[in-house]
């Protein structure tokens, strides 16, 4: 296999904020902090579609605006090719005007992200009338040629956002978006708010953009259906740390991560009868990231765990069938299964 | 067969938009029967959660309900004077909304809340109220019930908060719990989690569930029976299995096709073209769906289609239906 080209490197990126204190902490200077992104390294290889997944509080949205530049990092680097984008405390090489485009962040509520009182024709001009690309002439055939894309007739321009549906608002984000024809297009769960009859038709456009504009995409979820589809490699997060980075094929083939799995089993699919297969589920819900556990921060919900996960952290390490997984487990079955029939376990 | 549970007929609530009047749920009749599990499924904007609201009769202007009849447990919701109504809404009908804030004060601790509403229903003192909001608390899976019982719903986590929600749909013993979604804001584990719950205190109490969402997949974790809206109007009704396995009614058929899969790569995703109809244009003569169909036909555009059921326990509204599977399906063969 060839080595991969590599587009977006993060590095031992972390990112926290000050817990909002009350009086007494102030009073004690108790200093608490939001472990929103807690030391992640991770690539994302031109031209594919990285998934990143993890409950809500996980760190996905920090984890995009970081690589956006909409966020500071408290430590770690982030490289677009060879450009350092963000170190320690700053934003390094390209200005806010060049980064814009070079990455692009969509956001999961299209109602939100567009302004009601533009039209979308006006919506679309801004990125080339801000960015000084060309003149507002131009831009009219520039916006059509927008709408083309995401696959909306030139009529939309003419439109307010409110009178379109949720998928057609979602295109005209992502059209937005494309303006400044970014490298890299991070989706924050652009499909939540749609219904299931309305999610294929911007997963299928998020795709096709993907590979006619060469798009290197980071794809925010918890659906793990949606990631099946999609997906080139998955890249599970936990409480601001990575827990594996899969292939898509060997993410549902094997058995991954205990989150991961949890994860797996508690995507709801179609059943023919509601007896029809247990309901599996995963106890409890995702700690608060201020104190982070010193071990693995899945113990308290994990089936498998035991006091030894709980005094260090679990590495990120290779899996003998390839990806990356973050277990004790994982790793020492791994071993075992190396070492073969001789000893069976390791010393 | 016994009496239903809930008997609805030719249900209809209409809303008045930019002037004119259109219906949110046009001439809908559905029954549930003691301890079954009804899902309903359908895009947004197909009248599920009017439908909802319109069973418990709390439907507010510019909406109000025009025709139609239910009955539930021998009483005619929509003729009963606003107390015995009240009593019904808590002792036999509890709908969990599907924003959980919907559901709760912020300005109260749950405790409170949930205390008030068994008072009213249990007539009990406030010691034993208390009691029972601990246990009520602690059955639908709240840790430390007793601590909880202080706090303000913004203190919780949405997954918490749709909890204390079902705790107050449960807190006045209905024997009917309408579920409008309650999943629909929460990850996948914590949904995994309440579909759970729900069926675990589904089956512990015998309750009659519907469950309302627009997910398939959702639905099928849980009901027996399904019910499918669009527009406004039910297009097919039947047994999950019958309904999964053989739909008869083009939409149907199109939202299965829809439903993402975590089991099998079928990429590009199956998707339905064009958008159910806006209330603001003019209605829409005929099938509902006509401009979104693929089998329509010339009689689609003129004539609204009859409800048919060719087999027992499952019916459609379609001038073209889909194909009934081929084995034992013969409505002759299974007619008493
Ligand atoms: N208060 C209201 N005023 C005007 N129209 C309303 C009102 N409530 C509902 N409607 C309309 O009734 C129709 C059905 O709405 P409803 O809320 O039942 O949809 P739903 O199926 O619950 O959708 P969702 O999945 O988005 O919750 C929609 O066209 C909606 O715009
Ligand atoms: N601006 C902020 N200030 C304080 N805490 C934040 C801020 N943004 C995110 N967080 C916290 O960081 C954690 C990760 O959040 P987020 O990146 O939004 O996760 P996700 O997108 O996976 O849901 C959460 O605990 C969240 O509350
Ligand atoms: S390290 Fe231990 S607690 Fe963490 S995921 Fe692996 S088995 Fe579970
Ligand atoms: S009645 Fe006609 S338009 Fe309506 S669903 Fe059936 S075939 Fe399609
Ligand atoms: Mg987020
Ligand atoms: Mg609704």
């Amino acid at each position: 296999m060839s080595a991969p080209d590599i587009h977006v490197s993060v590095k031992e990126l972390r990112m926290l904020f000050p817990v909002k204190r009350g009086l007494r902490d102030r009073v004690l200077g108790v200093k608490q902090w939001v472990h929103a992104v807690d030391g992640v390294s991770l690539d994302l290889h031109r031209g594919e579609c990285l998934a990143l997944v993890g409950e809500s509080g996980s760190g996905k949205t920090t984890l995009a605006n970081c690589i956006a530049g909409s966020l500071v990092p408290v430590a770690g680097e982030i490289w677009l090719d060879d450009v350092m984008l963000a170190r320690a405390g700053a934003l390094t090489g390209p200005s806010a005007r060049e980064r814009a485009r070079l990455v692009q962040v969509i956001f999961q509520d299209p109602t939100s992200a567009l302004n009601r009182r533009l039209r979308v024709g006006s919506v679309l001009a801004e990125p080339f009338l801000v960015h000084k690309i060309c003149n507002r002439a131009e831009a009219t055939a520039r916006v059509e040629a927008l709408l083309a894309r995401v696959g909306l007739p030139p009529e939309t321009a003419e439109h307010y956002s409110h009178e379109l549906n949720a998928s057609q608002r979602q295109r005209v984000v992502i059209a937005r978006a494309l303006a400044l024809e970014p490298r890299v297009l991070i989706a924050d769960e652009p499909i939540a708010k749609l219904d299931v009859s309305m999610q294929g038709q911007i997963l299928n456009l998020i795709d096709q953009l993907r590979r006619e504009l060469d798009l290197s995409v980071i794809f925010i979820t918890h659906d793990l259906s949606v990631v099946r589809q999609i997906a080139t490699r998955v890249a599970v997060l936990y409480l601001g740390q990575l827990m594996e980075l899969q292939e898509t094929e060997a993410f549902f083939g094997s058995e991954g991560h205990p989150y991961s799995q949890a994860l797996l089993r508690s995507t709801p699919r179609l059943r023919v009868t509601a007896e029809d297969g247990e309901l599996h589920t995963i106890k409890g819900e995702i700690p608060s990231p201020i104190d982070v556990p010193p071990g693995c921060p899945f113990l308290s919900r994990c089936p498998e765990g035991d006091d030894d996960c709980g005094r260090t952290r679990p590495p990120l390490q290779a899996r003998s069938a390839g990806g990356l997984v973050a277990c004790f487990k994982r790793a020492a079955a791994d071993l075992a299964a190396t070492d073969g029939a001789a000893t069976g376990s390791h010393g | 067969m016994s009496d239903p549970l809930l008997n609805v007929e030719g249900l209809t609530t209409v809303y008045r938009v930019g002037g004119r009047e259109f219906a949110a749920l046009n001439d809908v009749s559905l029954t549930c029967q003691a301890g079954e599990r009804l899902g309903v499924v359908g895009e947004s904007g197909s009248g599920k959660s009017v439908l909802a609201l319109s069973l418990l009769n709390i439907i507010r202007a510019p909406g109000r309900i025009t025709a139609g009849r239910v009955v539930f447990a021998d009483q005619d919701i929509l003729h009963l004077r606003r107390r015995e109504l009240r009593r019904v809404r808590g002792g036999g009908m509890s709908l969990i909304f599907q924003d959980a804030a919907a559901s709760l004060t912020p300005v109260y601790p749950v405790g409170v809340q949930l205390g008030e509403i068994i008072r009213t229903h249990l007539s009990v003192t406030r010691a034993e109220a208390a009691r029972q909001s601990v246990q009520l608390l602690g059955q639908v899976g709240i840790p430390e019930p007793e601590r909880r019982l202080r706090a303000f719903p913004s203190e919780l986590s949405g997954g918490m908060k749709q909890r204390v929600a079902i705790a107050m749909a449960l807190a006045s013993e209905p024997s009917l719990l309408i579920a409008d979604d309650p999943t629909s804001a929460v990850d996948v584990t914590i949904q995994a989690q309440i579909l759970e719950l729900l069926r675990h205190l589904v089956d512990e109490r015998q309750l009659a569930l519907i469950y309302i969402s627009h997910d398939f997949r959702v639905v099928s974790t849980i009901c027996e029976r399904l019910l499918i809206l669009y527009a406004g109007g039910i297009v097919e009704q039947g047994d999950a299995p019958s309904v999964f396995n053989a739909p008869r009614h083009p939409y149907t058929d199109a939202l299965l096709a829809c439903s993402p899969s975590v089991e099998e790569y079928r990429f590009p995703f199956a998707t339905l073209p064009g958008n159910p109809p806006n209330p603001r244009d003019d209605p829409i003569v005929g099938c509902q769906f006509h401009p979104r169909c693929p089998r329509a036909l010339d009689v689609c555009a003129r004539e609204t289609p009859h409800e048919e059921s060719p087999t027992a326990g499952h019916s459609y509204r379609c001038w073209s239906p889909l194909d009934a599977p081929g084995r034992g399906s013969s409505a002759a063969a299974s007619a008493p």
